[in-house]
């Protein structure tokens, strides 16, 4: 924006606690100059702490935080040129937006009109809502507000803590979709701190997991998604079948049929991640043919565009027991009833989760 | 994750806490005195000075005054509050503001007017008549607040269980009217124990007038100090009692939420009871001091209009104020703030000792200014400093509440913002938190700076010679039995302060009554 180029930041082995609470625990993280990165997890797994260690608010016990490359953890937040967006936006009250916007600036920039018109149109704001106050905004305008707000000294990188976790459903989407584009425009740096899979997945460019303190995965969010570290991940970043199966040849073997797989995993029993749109559901013809695996429907949610559709599986193929039920996400108009049998079929390659199957 | 992670001081302890725990030594200073003193007293001088008919009198008289006055403040006041909150009674906006009205009037103004009518009020009966009609409010204000507060739900809900209308008030509501009764009551007998005006025109001695009066004879001695020891330690019987009787319960304001208004119950028939009770009590409370006040001023013989004393006692005593409110003002910050922000054990020891000064009674507050000035720093006896530091003490927490509920509206993350935004620390104090705090600071010097008006126990001990106030002057002429000459500065005081109640009733105003 105002010529500031955007930093890499690296967190290096940085553990913190408050009192007898470890909050994280040697924690790294790469994050290239003008990415966008998104730190994923459970509320109360640390992510908030991460990020106000980054932004200079709290202290790490431990470990170091740099930004292209110069230590930044003895500087105060005030000297790191690192925006921050709370998860309120955190607009000044007693100040409009304009006031908000241009609180950054050098006094001789605050009342140069044209520079907070220019943050609030890369935000996508109208420029007449310069002189609103914070109450008359509502949720999605605090947000943008104080995304502008943040951009507009020229910041190095942009910290986003749960940003759009406070708005309501349609908004979230928008606001969401407005940033995405702004933080793309001013081409900063930005680490988005969210418990939301689908968000974490949608936004960034990669998505650190992270696990009571820990960072258990970063990857793209594909890879992430169809590649998960361990079975945790896979139930955390989306709906997961974790079927026993035997692996020889590039395929593995389970209840379902025989699958190809993702990667290069050794021989022998494992547990695979099949995710519920893989497994597709058609009638049954004639009580079925032999070979077929068979499954009759315990219960379907429907949502609309598609359905969640638990299974129970009647016959299945090869020697492993059957599991429990299983979960198949099919297209909201063709969900089967509850009650009857359907033909199920594995679509796509199935995933190792590198953990042994046990018993 | 919770969002009060604060934030890295690598600077040493903060500025702000250093200061707090400056102001909290101050406010212990009064007590620290009378420790000191009583310890240093010498053990058969004390036990002679003690022990004696004067002293049981004393202890008779305060204790009686004391439960006497607040069960009839709790009675009269919950019940005032009740019939203007919770029944239909006709103008119930115009009681709302007549029962605030007597907070106008101080207590030595209104125990001056009765007393100037009929000396049939000198006495036991009378101190408990002029001090209940004086303090009152201090009771009704709160339960009238908790009442208009109270969610109609749990009334309705022991309905709903099978409890008759008495039983589901008695069972549902009143103990919910526990914590601010009590609030009141305990801030009803502080004011009592620190008494001294009132009690001294109706010539019923207390320990306070009794410490005044050994002032008077023997300076700061050992007699006026052991009897404060005493007056101490019934204030802090008072605490702990109130303290006990609490019990759990919050013993601030309750139901401060948006709940839904309770529609008023018809009074029925009676109303015209309900009335009569309501104007008896305005009519003594408010329309006696009023109706003596106004006729000492026409036709008193000793009335004079003095314009230039008149001018410059209130000039003198709006200088005062100010002064006084704006350093009481200036010393709660640090303490409002560590209560916020450093809400650990030190944030909560330095705000719990701010309260401990202003508990004592001015009297007490005043005999140790005047002591440890004397002996330790002799410059500042008989300055408008000293006086101010008084009133600095005494009503801290006036201005400490009110800047405490400002600032804690005040999102420590907005700190954090601005500092994202490469502002300093000092700087986001100036463009952020100062602002957004300014309506708490200008409540808080506003209620300071009219409690000053109306002082006069530490004012006659501390006012340095030729600094004459409005509270001295009346004093001066009232304590001689020239009612005439005193009801002008009595009347402009109950100018100046009206404001004060009209501030304390107003809803949102933090530290006040409502």
């Amino acid at each position: 924006m105002t010529g500031v180029a955007p930093a890499g930041i690296r967190v290096a082995g940085v553990s913190k606690s408050f009192g007898p609470v470890g909050v994280l625990h040697d924690v790294h993280l790469e994050v290239a100059p003008g990415s966008l990165t998104a730190v994923l997890g459970r509320s109360g797994c640390g992510k908030t702490t991460l990020l106000r260690i980054i932004a200079g608010f709290v202290a790490p016990d431990a470990g170091t935080v740099a930004l292209d490359g110069r230590p930044v953890v003895d500087l105060p937040p005030e000297r790191r040129r690192v925006g921050y967006v709370s998860q309120e936006g955190s607009l000044f009250p007693h100040l409009d937006v304009a006031g908000n916007v241009g609180f950054g600036l050098p006094r001789r920039l605050r009342r140069a009109r044209h520079r907070v018109d220019e943050l609030l149109e890369l935000v996508g704001l109208e420029p007449g809502l310069a002189d609103r106050y914070p109450h008359q905004l509502s949720g999605g305008q605090q947000q943008r507000v104080a995304l502008a707000r943040a951009l507009a000294p020229g910041r190095r990188a942009v910290l986003l803590d749960e940003p759009f976790a406070a708005l309501d459903a349609e908004l979230r989407e928008s606001t969401r979709r407005a940033v995405a584009a702004a933080l793309e425009h001013a081409g900063t740096t930005a680490v988005l701190v969210t418990h939301d899979q689908g968000e974490a997945l949608s936004m960034a460019g990669q998505v650190a997991v992270l696990s009571e303190g820990r960072v258990v995965q970063v990857a793209p969010p594909a890879e992430l998604y169809r590649r998960p570290a361990d079975a945790e991940v896979a139930a955390f970043v989306g709906d997961a079948v974790l079927l026993q199966a035997t692996v020889r040849d590039g395929h593995a073997d389970s209840v379902l049929g025989t699958h190809p797989v993702s990667g290069r995993p050794e021989p022998g029993p494992t547990t695979v991640l099949v995710r519920p749109e893989q497994i597709v559901l058609e009638p049954l013809v004639n009580g079925g043919a032999p070979g077929e695996v068979v499954a009759r429907v315990v219960d379907a949610t429907f949502y609309g565009h598609d359905a969640t559709v638990r299974l129970r599986v009647r016959s299945g193929s090869g020697e492993h027991p059957l599991p429990d039920t299983v979960l198949a996400r099919t297209p909201g108009h063709a969900a089967p009833e509850v009650g009857t049998d359907v033909r199920l079929t594995v679509q796509g390659r199935v995933t190792p989760t590198g953990r042994r199957a046990s018993g | 994750m919770p969002a009060t992670l604060t934030a890295p001081r690598r600077a040493g302890p903060p500025l702000g806490l250093v200061a707090a725990v400056a102001v909290a030594v101050l406010t212990l200073v009064p007590l620290g005195f009378v420790v000191v003193a009583s310890a240093r007293a010498e053990p058969g001088a004390a036990v002679a000075l003690l022990f004696r008919a004067r002293v049981g009198e004393l202890l008779v008289n305060t204790v009686g005054l004391v439960i006497a006055t607040t069960t009839a403040c709790a009675v009269i006041g919950t019940a005032a509050a009740w019939v203007v909150v919770r029944t239909t009674v006709p103008g119930r906006p115009v009681w709302v503001g007549l029962l605030a009205a007597p907070l106008a009037v101080p207590a030595f103004v209104n125990s001056y007017a009765w007393v100037s009518m009929t000396s049939a009020v000198e006495g036991f009966a009378g101190a408990v008549l002029v001090t209940t009609l004086s303090y009152f409010p201090f009771v009704a204000l709160p339960v009238a607040a908790t009442l208009r507060g109270l969610d109609p739900v749990h009334e309705e809900s022991a309905r709903a269980l099978g409890l008759g209308p008495v039983a589901a008030v008695r069972r549902a509501v009143l103990p919910a009217l526990r914590p601010a009764v009590l609030a009141g009551v305990l801030l009803v007998g502080l004011h009592l124990l620190a008494e001294f005006g009132a009690l001294q025109m109706l010539r019923f001695p207390t320990f306070t007038t009794a410490i005044y009066d050994a002032y008077e004879s023997s300076f700061a001695g050992p007699a006026a100090a052991l009897l404060a020891a005493v007056l101490v330690l019934l204030c802090l019987l008072l605490l702990a009692g109130a303290l006990r009787l609490a019990g759990r319960s919050r013993l601030a304001r309750v139901g401060s939420g948006t709940a839904r208004p309770r529609p008023p119950r018809p009074a029925g028939r009676a109303t015209p009871l309900a009335l009569l009770g309501l104007a008896a009590l305005v009519a003594l409370a408010l329309g006696v001091p009023l109706a003596a006040l106004g006729r000492w001023l026409v036709e008193g013989s000793s009335t004079a209009f003095p314009l230039a004393e008149l001018g410059l006692a209130t000039v003198t005593t709006l200088g005062i104020a100010a002064g006084g409110a704006a350093v009481t003002t200036l010393l709660a910050l640090p303490i409002a703030w560590v209560a916020v922000r450093h809400p650990g054990r030190l944030g909560r020891l330095v705000e719990r000792s701010s309260w401990v000064g202003s508990s004592l009674p001015g009297i007490v507050v005043a005999l140790a200014l005047v002591t440890v000035s004397v002996r330790a720093l002799p410059a500042i006896y008989q300055t408008t400093a000293l006086l101010l530091v008084a009133y600095a003490i005494l009503f801290l927490p006036r201005a400490m509440v009110a800047i405490r509920s400002a600032l804690a509206q005040v999102p420590p993350e907005l700190d954090d913002v601005a500092r994202s935004l490469g502002v300093r620390p000092a700087a986001v104090m100036a463009r952020v938190t100062l602002p957004l705090v300014a309506r708490g600071l200008g409540a808080g010097a506003a209620l300071v700076f009219l409690a000053v008006v109306t002082e006069l126990t530490a004012t006659l001990l501390l006012a340095p010679i030729g600094t004459d106030t409005l509270a001295t002057q009346f004093w001066g002429h009232a304590d001689a039995v020239a009612y005439g000459a005193a009801a002008p500065y009595a009347a402009l005081m109950v100018l100046i302060s009206a404001p004060a109640a009209w501030l304390l009733t107003r809803r949102g105003v933090p530290g006040g009554l409502s």
